[in-house]
């Protein structure tokens, strides 16, 4: 009888705090039926706070509606099923059929859009098929085709072909001490196609490959001022308003131990690759080209916080009388870059670029592995050269800037830099790396008008 | 007093509610909200558009807050010991929060069983499984496959399961938390972990629902067995999942962050200004529940005692102790950074990366697969961030933390431990490392918010004598040895003016005698003013005054 009272009182203190009452640290609090109970209000602003907070909604209010519109906007766009459906067009896909979008703004390609669709299963697992285009408000245009086969356990064949336009192109003269006020502009036009065998041997990549090219300049549009003919009036380069056809052999050998992601931490890459450039036009032009590359990723401190460095040396070697045309010339121009100045600010046979980038973390979505954005710093030295005794002194040019860099494990989806160099700023949004290069193979849509 | 006074007595306790500052009467002190009128239609549902909730959270609101003039002034008060914000509008004269359709008082205010603890609002032992339990919806979207069963009782349950690799680690949390935060005071659903056999499912004729390809048909055993095929098993082949009873009453969508219901009668006070969902930062805190948007509240028409009206739910807490309910289990910036923190962005690009941030550090436990990123290390209950920037935590006072954290330092180890045994772990050193990371990051909980408010409470007023209470001592966060009190005593009118103060006077315990203040004037000077401080080896706090009416020995108000 006791237990049964002790348990039923038990019981009914478990009831009473369940429901808020009985006897409290404060003291006995009574149920509701027999308690205080009241209603809250909320105090309306002081008079201070009032001729402060009314004028300041009053001046904010356009700002108000201007961004409830937006969020209604968004939340009608999502509701409407608008927003997921572009979402599930742009996230990578499961399966053989990848598609996606890439951009860029600034510099001469101006606000431009491309679309890369790539089938992974094509005759076999692992070979690939490739197909891109895009296009920019200046008029910019571009095309490429490329399959990838693979050749045995360690071979991969492929092929390639492609088209491009670039009708603002720049010329300011050949040597590194061209002036910015020689600022010129023509149209410049290369088709290209051919293939290429890569052999790995651990590490080491050599590859082999053949490919015919033909580079076309004549006369800007209208809208780009001056064009090259009128500002260079008495010094027309070589090759301006004619095609540059002929086929290139090219032997390259490449050490690559670089984390292939698109947010590599580690590793580095070096590669030699050398071409013979030999004439199918009406010139007697044949040359040799020479190409140095360097690349090395320094982990630092913390996870993801790297030191990105590249070094890129490439020269002409002339083996006939004929001059090489100004179109087949080293010039900066991604992904030998000097950011800070315009592209095809210099132009000569041969270039030297050394850049690095300090990049840390700044975001990640809920993950360091999932997308985020990095931030860099960068700096860039180089110029062009005739000879080996150009290089250095006052011919090297520098600049600085910064960047942000938006991508994952998987690949970089963007970057937007702004560099400062001695002849201004400029502010680039791109898609592609600066570094990474093998990704630039004439399958990846590489343009080989002049040996890179 | 019984309920046909009640109303009589509204006007007088809305005087006595405005807490603090309002003119002192010597009246019972108001427990109870009057909420609970009848509103004999239901308000309409309402919907949330996650994306425009994240938008407005995340951008709109903080631009907000940090050019809204009024509270820029009000943050430079802070620095004469202001509140950036005005104070909560739903406390008693006690300082604590009246019990409402949003709150119970339970933990902080009452002493509670671990097994009361450990019970939480749950009515029975979890789904009735006299029979087999019958499908009866489905759903394939979302994050992680679920559906909706109906048991022998007629009851029927959410079943929703862990993300694929996490076996055990979203359920537990969802049940530890609901368990907690009803002990807390509350509204939650009923949780559950269950294990269940193919056998035990039954689906039911003509259930439609939604395939992977968008279509929409009835339901078949294949379709049942995808669903059960997309996730983890047992070691034994069984299934395990969190089973969350459907709410009584009809459900009316989410509460807002922001402001109040406007076809609801009762919900009179802007919800940034209720203190139990400001103090809910501190419990989301403790216990790393980082996705505490709109969309994890339900409010739900109910009928109680013959009135029908909304109840205000908190629901969904598999996001929580670490674990994450998305598709890729935990992640470490859980609870240290919004998900678009532009602040710690902007702090990283001036730091150049040199500083490292402290969810970098923060690792599971690598022999405990059940755990996610729960730790107390790098844990820091002031810098605490959800996934979303929510506009009631922005507007948390150090009297709201304070209140919080007292209720959040009354668990003790054994309710913590009986709690997670809720959660059944598989692994017992799982259970032992969440009640060992509770207890931790609770202390710190206290003692970061007990540092700015000091915890002399609980006032009681007994023949002359006032006694209070320092919760830092007892509930352990701060040594006995050491510690002094000091109180000076007043009498005061109604509306605090005190007369006749004494000097600071140390105490030998928390104790204030009061015989010897004997005001001129009772008359005038109805009440008494007992201001107490602490001093811990760092000086003495700031003061917390309990007034007490002398005619009755009532404890008629607390100011912090």
């Amino acid at each position: 009888m006791l237990v049964a009272l002790l348990l039923s009182a038990g019981a009914r203190a478990q009831d009473s705090v369940a429901a808020g009452n009985g006897e409290s640290y404060w003291g006995p609090i009574l149920p509701v039926a027999d308690s205080l109970t009241t209603t809250s209000t909320t105090r309306g602003m002081p008079l201070w706070e009032a001729t402060l907070v009314w004028p300041f909604r009053v001046i904010t209010f356009p700002i108000v509606v201007v961004g409830t519109g937006i969020a209604a906007g968004v939340e009608v766009l999502d509701e409407s099923k608008i927003i997921p459906w572009i979402a599930e067009r742009l996230r990578p896909r499961p399966g053989p059929l990848g598609v996606h979008a890439d951009f860029t703004a600034g510099g001469l390609t101006g606000l431009g859009a491309a679309i890369t669709g790539e089938y992974t299963g094509l005759f076999g697992p692992t070979n690939r098929g490739r197909l891109a285009g895009g296009t920019s408000t200046t008029g910019h245009r571009r095309v490429n085709a490329g399959v990838s086969f693979q050749a045995g356990a360690r071979g991969r064949l492929e092929f390639a072909a492609g088209y491009r336009m670039r009708p603002n192109a720049r010329y300011f003269g050949l040597g590194p001490g061209t002036s910015p006020d020689d600022e010129s502009f023509y149209r410049q036009e290369s088709a290209w196609g051919g293939g290429s065998y890569t052999h790995t041997f651990g590490l080491v990549e050599a590859t082999g490959e053949i490919f015919w090219s033909s580079v076309g300049t004549r006369g800007p549009p209208d809208e780009d001022d001056p064009p090259l003919p009128e500002q260079f009036a008495g010094s027309i380069p070589t090759g301006f308003g004619e095609y540059s056809t002929g086929v290139s052999v090219g032997l390259g050998l490449a050490h690559v131990e670089l984390d292939r992601s698109g947010r590599a931490t580690r590793g580095g890459a070096r590669r030699a690759r050398v071409w013979h450039f030999s004439n199918r036009d009406e010139s007697d032009l044949d040359f040799w080209t020479f190409r140095l590359e360097a690349e090395q990723l320094v982990p630092l401190w913390y996870r993801y916080h790297t030191l990105a460095l590249r070094g890129v040396v490439a020269w002409i070697d002339i083996t006939t009388t004929d001059a090489v045309p100004f179109q087949r010339l080293m010039t900066n121009r991604t992904p030998d870059a000097l950011r800070g100045f315009d592209s095809f600010r210099w132009r000569d046979r041969g270039i030297v670029i050394l850049s690095a980038e300090y990049r840390w973390p700044i975001w990640a979505n809920k993950n360091a592995e999932a997308i985020g954005l990095d931030f860099y710093l960068l700096g860039d030295v180089g110029q062009v050269f005739r000879n080996a005794d150009d290089i250095g002194g006052s011919n090297l040019t520098t600049s600085i800037g910064a960047g942000v860099r938006l991508g994952n494990v998987a690949g970089l989806l963007a970057r937007l830099e702004l560099a400062w160099s001695e002849e201004g700023v400029q502010l680039r949004l791109q898609s592609d790396h600066m570094f990474q290069f093998f990704k630039r193979s004439l399958y990846h849509g590489r343009e080989p008008s002049a040996h890179r | 007093m019984r309920t046909g006074n009640r109303i009589g007595v509204t006007a007088i306790a809305a005087a006595v509610l405005a807490g603090g500052d309002g003119p002192l009467r010597d009246a019972p002190v108001a427990w109870y909200e009057d909420d609970r009128r009848h509103v004999p239609e239901a308000p309409a549902e309402r919907r949330v558009n996650v994306m425009r909730d994240g938008l407005e959270e995340t951008l709109y609101r903080p631009l907000g807050r940090l050019v809204n003039p009024g509270r820029l002034i009000r943050r430079i008060g802070t620095i004469f010991g202001g509140d950036h914000v005005p104070r909560a509008a739903n406390i008693n004269a006690l300082d604590e929060v009246p019990n409402s359709t949003w709150f119970t008082n339970r933990m902080g205010l009452f002493p509670m069983s671990p097994e009361q603890v450990a019970r939480g609002p749950t009515r029975s032992a979890g789904p009735d499984r006299g029979a087999p339990l019958v499908v009866v919806s489905a759903k394939t979207e979302g994050v992680t496959p679920g559906f909706n069963v109906r048991d022998a009782r007629g009851d029927v349950y959410v079943v929703k399961f862990d993300p694929r690799g996490f076996l055990g680690m979203t359920s537990a949390a969802g049940v530890i938390t609901g368990r907690i935060l009803h002990a807390a005071g509350y509204n939650v659903p009923e949780d559950f972990v269950i294990e269940f056999d193919r056998q035990d499912l039954l689906l039911a004729d003509g259930v439609e629902f939604t395939d992977l390809a968008g279509v929409q048909r009835v339901m078949t055993d294949d379709d049942l067995d995808a669903i059960l095929n997309a996730v983890d098993r047992l070691p034994d082949g069984r299934w395990l999942a969190l089973a969350s009873r459907f709410l009584e009453g009809t459900p009316i969508g989410p509460f807002s962050w922001t402001g109040r219901r406007k076809d609801d009668p009762n919900d009179r006070v802007p919800h940034e200004d209720r203190r139990e969902l400001r103090g809910l930062r501190v419990l989301t805190s403790w216990l790393c529940h980082f996705d505490a948007k709109q969309g994890n509240t339900l409010d739900v028409y109910v009928e109680d005692a013959g009135a029908r009206f909304v109840r205000h739910y908190l629901i969904d807490f598999a996001s929580t102790l670490g674990a994450g309910a998305g598709i890729d289990g935990p992640f470490p910036t859980a609870c240290f950074e919004y998900q678009f923190d532009f602040g710690a962005s902007l702090g990283r690009v001036v730091t150049l990366g040199l500083r490292e941030d402290p969810w970098r550090r923060v690792e599971r436990p690598a022999d405990l697969p059940a755990i996610g990123y729960f730790e107390s290390t790098e844990f820091d209950p002031g810098a605490f961030k959800p996934l979303n920037p929510n506009t009631t935590f922005a507007n948390v006072t150090d009297r709201d933390g304070y209140w919080a954290a007292k209720i959040v330092s009354a668990f003790t180890d054994e309710q913590l431990e009986a709690v997670v045994a809720e959660g059944r772990y598989r692994d017992a050193a799982a259970a032992a490392w969440i009640v060992r990371m509770l207890a931790a990051r609770r202390d710190a909980v206290a003692r970061h918010w007990f540092d700015r408010v000091p915890p002399l409470d609980y006032f009681n007023h007994d023949g002359g004598t006032v006694r209070f209470r320092d919760l830092g001592v007892e509930r352990g966060i701060y040594s006995a040895s050491g510690t002094r009190y000091r109180a000076r005593v007043s009498a005061t009118t109604p509306r605090r003016r005190t007369a006749n103060e004494t000097d600071w006077l140390e105490l030998e315990a928390t104790t204030v005698d009061l015989r010897a203040l004997r005001p001129a004037d009772p008359a005038q000077l109805p009440f008494a003013a007992v201001k107490v401080q602490v001093n811990r080896g760092r000086g003495w706090s700031r003061s917390t005054t309990a007034y007490m009416a002398l005619a009755s020995g009532r404890v008629v108000a607390v100011e912090r």
